[in-house]
Parts: structure tokens; sequence; C-alpha cells
């Protein structure tokens, strides 16, 4: 379930903002489509002004380069020219200044005119300015928001990420931890086999010598009844306590025969105490002699 | 984590270690000590109870009775009985009772076999008798124990009849004598101051074939227990002998030579008719019925030295069975029909012996000496037989494996030709 959310986040935020935008769009051009006829004779206004008022400057401009550029390359050369021509200029000067004088002034009310004009203007465009202003950051407050949105859920996805890392890591660290731990129990298993084989060796030879004293006591204590045959088998399962004596004797597998049976549970009663069991190495006790298995199988009767 | 490895590796280790098993295939021949305790209320009566099942148990070579004096407390019910006491004395078993009469004047023993070394009751039972059965009362306590304690059937109630020879010329020196198998209330059948031979019992144990010499020529008898009645059954010219109960007791087989030379009949019973079953000019004696009753097994010096033959009688086709040694004769088979027992002689010496029929096997069960007349038991484990000791005949036991062997007290005169009955009912 929530790796299906985390899987899905992405897109579905992709989707949303994308949605979101689309809507913004379409409002926007749903608003704009139609604007009212006043405002599109204003614009076509605006439009003209701008440009002529552009043209404008940048032809002075011009002209300023030009009237510069001619006097340095031309200085030297026309310094006679330029006295000569000094009152002509002068006149002309006169002339053009009472000319400029006059234009200036029709410029000067022109200009007037058009600064009104540009001011009206200008106070359109602010507004609009503003009001694009006022859209932008409503966009901007919304963008704003779904990259909060947006960086609030990648936070998330990253929080998710590193929590996931850390299990991994953990989990690792766990296994490694549960393999060295069974290595360290195989090994410590094989020694301790290993210890076992070799005190099983060692003590083997004890351990016959203690089955062979056992199997004589019994033996001489086994009066078979009459009824025994060769062939006949009965099992018993003996309890022994650390001072030799037999605790506890049971028929675990009958011959079949009652009074068999009991002539081998009776030898074995009969004994009553292996005295020689108490000088056995104890490890060697618990592990083979606290519990014994006798089987009675006679092998020497003439039937 | 740690825990569970533990435990998984002890499990392993368990699981892995079988029990060490100790095998035992020999015994002892020792006898099973045990206590006869002396049965309550019967102090008085004309039997001593005790002693009778202690002497029968003690007889048989398998048990070993302790004395009374011994005993740390003689308890008669089971409350009284204190396990550690006859541990102590190293007894396996201990027998208790007690005595009681019965309004009709009977008497009635209660008895209990308690096994001392693993503490419980094997056996509990009652049995009753006339004041004259007490000795019967006794043995039947013996049979009980005998056969919970070793798996097979006493004998103790069973009996046997012998004969007798006191020695002196005179009415009465040949006895045929009926007594119990103990050799206690013995009673006379027959006596005559001519030889009794042969006596054998039929297979119902109501009926002796012998052979007597009282009319001074061999013939041969058939008595009827129950009423002392006898009945002579041959008075062929020559020699009238050795007679054998089928297993049906409807036929006789027996030895005449009637027709010049011992051989071989089968007498029908009821009808008396003969059937000459061997056809040798060597001597065919001593017959005896194998167990399934088609054939008959006798001793014949067909073959130079007496051996063993068995004839079907279907076929009257005689066939050797033994074969070790230079003397083999009277042959008796066992109950269960597996074996024979016979004379056997090694080296000058009389022996009984006992072959298995299957195998061949023979086995040498007596070491005295002029050993003869081997009669085996009804439970197949022992087998009297006819012996000297100190130069008079006396009757020897001896089971079956050869390890029990006794010898009964001596009586008056020779005693021989011991036959032991069937289970009686």
């Amino acid at each position: 379930m929530s790796d299906a959310v985390r899987k899905n986040a992405i897109p579905t935020l992709a989707s949303l903002t994308l949605h979101l935008g689309l809507l913004g769009a379409l409002y926007y051009w749903e608003t704009h489509r139609d604007p009212p006829p006043k405002v599109v004779e204003v614009q076509v206004i605006e439009a003209k002004l701008v440009a002529l008022k552009t043209k404008t400057k940048v032809a002075h401009q011009e002209d300023t380069r030009k009237i510069n550029k001619v006097e340095v390359s031309q200085a030297v050369e026309k310094e006679q020219d330029i006295k000569n021509r000094q009152e002509d200029d002068r006149k002309a000067a006169a002339e053009k200044l009472a000319e400029e004088t006059q234009k200036k002034a029709q410029q000067e009310s022109q200009r007037k005119e058009q600064e009104a004009k540009v001011e009206e203007e200008l106070a359109l465009k602010r507004k609009k300015e503003e009001e694009k202003e006022k859209e932008k950051e409503a966009k901007e407050k919304a963008e704003a928001e779904a990259k909060a949105a947006e960086d609030k859920r990648k936070a998330e996805e990253l929080a998710a990420k590193a929590q996931e890392e850390k299990r991994k890591s953990l989990e690792d660290k766990i296994r490694k931890e549960q393999q060295a731990e069974k290595k360290k129990q195989e090994l410590l298993k094989l020694k301790q086999a290993q210890e076992r084989q070799i005190r099983a060796e060692q003590a083997e030879e004890a351990a016959n010598s203690y089955l062979a004293m056992i199997k004589d006591r019994i033996e001489r204590k086994w009066n078979r009844p009459p009824s025994a045959r060769n062939g006949m088998a009965c099992v018993l399962h003996i309890s022994i306590v650390p001072t030799g004596r037999i605790v506890d004797v049971e028929v675990v597998k009958s011959s079949g025969s009652e009074e068999f049976d009991r002539s081998a549970e009776q030898a074995v009663r009969s004994v009553e105490q292996f005295k020689e069991l108490q000088g056995m190495d104890p490890d060697l006790f618990e592990q083979d002699f606290r519990e014994l298995e006798i089987l009675f199988r006679p092998e020497d009767l003439r039937q | 984590m740690r825990l569970i490895i533990a435990l998984f590796l002890s499990w392993i280790t368990l699981s892995a270690h079988a029990l060490l098993t100790v095998e035992i295939t020999k015994g002892s021949a020792k006898p099973t000590p045990i206590a006869i305790v002396p049965f309550g209320n019967t102090n008085g009566l004309p039997e001593d109870i005790q002693q009778i099942v202690s002497a029968d148990l003690d007889r048989s070579g398998l048990f070993q009775t302790i004395p009374k004096g011994e005993m740390l407390s003689q308890p008669t019910t089971q409350k009284e009985v204190y396990f550690r006491d006859w541990q102590r004395l190293k007894v396996s078993y201990v027998v208790i009772g007690a005595m009681t009469t019965t309004p009709d004047g009977r008497y009635a023993l209660h008895f209990e076999l308690y096994d001392v070394l693993s503490s419980r009751q094997v056996f509990s039972g009652n049995t009753v008798g006339q004041v004259s059965q007490l000795r019967d009362i006794a043995h039947a306590v013996s049979d009980a124990v005998f056969e919970k304690i070793t798996g097979i059937p006493g004998i103790f109630s069973t009996k046997m009849v012998y004969v007798e020879d006191l020695g002196y010329a005179g009415p009465g020196r040949y006895r045929l004598v009926f007594a119990d198998i103990d050799g206690a209330r013995e009673r006379v059948l027959q006596a005559s101051k001519m030889p009794i031979l042969s006596p054998v019992w039929s297979h119902r144990g109501d009926k002796i074939a012998y052979v007597s010499f009282e009319t001074t020529r061999p013939a041969i008898y058939i008595m009827d227990l129950a009423t002392g009645r006898k009945t002579q059954m041959t008075n062929f010219p020559g020699l009238n002998g050795a007679p054998a109960f089928s297993p049906d007791d409807t036929r006789l087989a027996m030895c005449l030579s009637k027709d010049g030379n011992p051989e071989i009949y089968v007498m029908n019973i009821a009808t008396r008719q003969l059937q000459r079953i061997t056809d040798h000019f060597g001597i065919d004696h001593e017959p005896a019925f194998s167990a399934d009753g088609r054939s008959v097994l006798f001793t014949s010096s067909r073959g130079g030295s007496p051996q063993i033959y068995q004839v079907d009688l279907a076929s009257g086709r005689p066939e050797r069975v033994t074969f070790d040694g230079e003397y083999n004769a009277r042959p008796r088979v066992t109950p269960d029909g597996k074996s024979i027992v016979m004379v056997h002689r090694d080296k000058g010496i009389f022996h009984i012996a006992s072959q298995d029929l299957k195998t061949g096997d023979m086995r040498i069960l007596t070491e005295t000496l002029l050993d003869e007349s081997p009669s085996v038991a009804p439970n197949g484990a022992m087998l009297l037989y006819a012996t000297q000791q100190q130069g008079k005949g006396v009757l020897g036991a001896v089971s079956m494996d050869a390890g029990v062997k006794f010898t009964m007290p001596s009586r008056q005169g020779d005693v021989r030709e011991p036959a032991w009955s069937p289970f009686l009912k």
C-alpha cells in the first residue's frame, strides 16, 4: 500500500501541477481572449507612440555622432574654410537660431502634448503592469505552493528512502551477525564432535570393559526357565545411578513368554548393583551407562 | 537464538545417541531360590504341606527352597509380605497361603506367588481336597508355582508304576507298584512270586499294560486302574513281551516269537486282531508308537548290533534311526514327538541318551552305571530310569537338558522299569 503511494507520488504530483498550470493557462486565456475594444485602441496608440519616441531619440543620437566624426576627421583640412565660413555661419546660425527657437517652441508644445499622452499611457501601462504583477504574484504563489508540496513530497520520499536504507543496512548487519554466529556454532559443534570422538575412542576401551563386566554379572544371575529356547529374545531397559545401583528395570520388548521375560528381569534385579561403575568417569557414565538396554538371547541351549 | 541453537544441538546429540546394548547369551544353571512359607491354619494336619511343596520344588532341580528357620517372618496374607525381608534372604520368589475348611468338611488352600525382586504378585490360586488328598493339595501348589515360573507344566501330581523285586523267593517277591511321582503313597497293584516286567501306561492314564509270568509263561495283561481288573491279552507260545499303547489307546504294539523269531506285531485291543509289521531273521523287540501313531519304533539286531529302526505302518518299510555307537535299544518317544530316549552303550557302559529325530543329534544324559528303561515325563522336561546304587536297583531322574539329576530314595528291594504316567485328570 505505502509502496504504491510512494511509487505513484511523483507522477501524481506532476499531473497535479500540470493540471493546475493548465487550469491557470486556461483561465488566463479565457480572461484575455476577448479584451474590451477600448483597450485595443489604446494599445495601438501606445505602440505607435513608443515606436515614434524610440526613432526620434535614435536619430538625434546618430546626428550627434556624425557631427562629431566630421569635426574630428576634417578639423585640420578645414581650418581655413572655417575662418572663411565663420561669418557665413554666424549669419546662418542666427537664422538657424531663430528658426530653431520657433521650431523649439513648436516642438515644445508638441512635446508637451505628447508627454501628456505618454503620461496617460504610462498610467494605463502601470495599471496593466500592476495587474500583470498581481497575476504573476498569484501564479508565483501557486507555483511556490506547488513547489512546496513537491519539496515536501521529495523530502518525504527522501526520508522514506533513508529509512529503507537504514532498515536494509540493519537487516544486513543482523544477517551477517547470524551467519557469524552460525559459523561459530558449527565450528564449535565440529570441535565438540572431534573432542567427543577422541574422548569416545579413549573411553571405548574403558566402556567395553565395563560392558563386559555387566554382561558377565547378569549372565551369572540368569536362570533360564526350561521353557527357554535358543532364538527367544527379550529386551530390558535398565536405569542405573552413579553408585552403580540398578534403580529401574523395564521389559521394553517381550519374548512372548512371561516366564522368559521374568527370568531376564530377575537376573538384572538380582545383580542389584554394579559397584565397579563407581570408579567410572562421570562423563562416560552419563553418556553411556545411566540407561542401558539389555538383550537376552540364549545361544547355548540344547534346543 | 542461542537457546534455540543449544536446544537443537542437544536434540541432535540425544537423537543420535542410541542406547548401548548389552547382549546376554548365556545363563547359569543355578537353582532359583524360593521361600515356601508355612501355610496358615495347617498345624496339626496329617501332612506338612509346606514341606511337601518344598521337597517337590527342590527335587525338580530348578529350585532351591530356604529352610523355615531362616525366614524373618512367616506371612500368610499379602499385607504381611515385606519384600525387603525376602530380598535380604536373596530369594527370588515367595509362596504364602492359608488353609480353610469348607462347610462340607473339605480343605481349601488359598495360595499366592510373589516375585520378590520386582515386588509383585505373580499368581494366586485355590485348591480343594479331602483330608486324604492333602498331598494332592500340596502337589497342586507345586505344579502351579512350577508352571508360573518355568513356563512348563509341573509334573508333581503325576504318578508312576514300577516293578520291585524284594529279593527273596516266595509269594509277593515281585510287585507291580503304583505311586505318586515323589514315591509317596505307593500302592501294590500286583504281587507275584513270578516275575513282572515292562509296565506301560495308556495315554489316557486309566490303564497299565505289563508282562507277567504268573502262568509260568510270559503273557501280556492290561489292568484297569480304577477297578483293578486285569485282562490277559496274549497267550502265544514263546516270547510275549514289551507292550506299548498306541496314542489313541486302541492298539497295542508288542513283541511275539510265535512265528519262530521275535517280531513286532500290533494288536487291535477291541478285536484282538494281530498285524505283523516286521519280518526279519534278526531280533525285533521293544516297540513304541510314534507320536502320530502312524509308525512304530523298535530295537533290532538286523544290522549286527542292536539299533533302533522305525517302520511305517502303511508301507511296512523299516528305516534305521540310530547310527551312533554299538548299542541303542528300548526307544521311547518324547511327548512332543520330536525326540526319542533310549539305552545307549558307550565303551561298555549303559547310559540313557536322547536323539533328535530330525537332526539325528544324540546326547548322553546319564553318567551312572547300568542305566536302563527310560520313561519320559509328560511335560517332556525329565525322565525316569532305572539304575544301580550300591549294588541295588534304584530309580533315577534326569532333566532332558541333563542339568538336573537325582535318584529316588531307596525302597525295600531292587526297583526297576519305572513308567511315568501321563497328566492325569
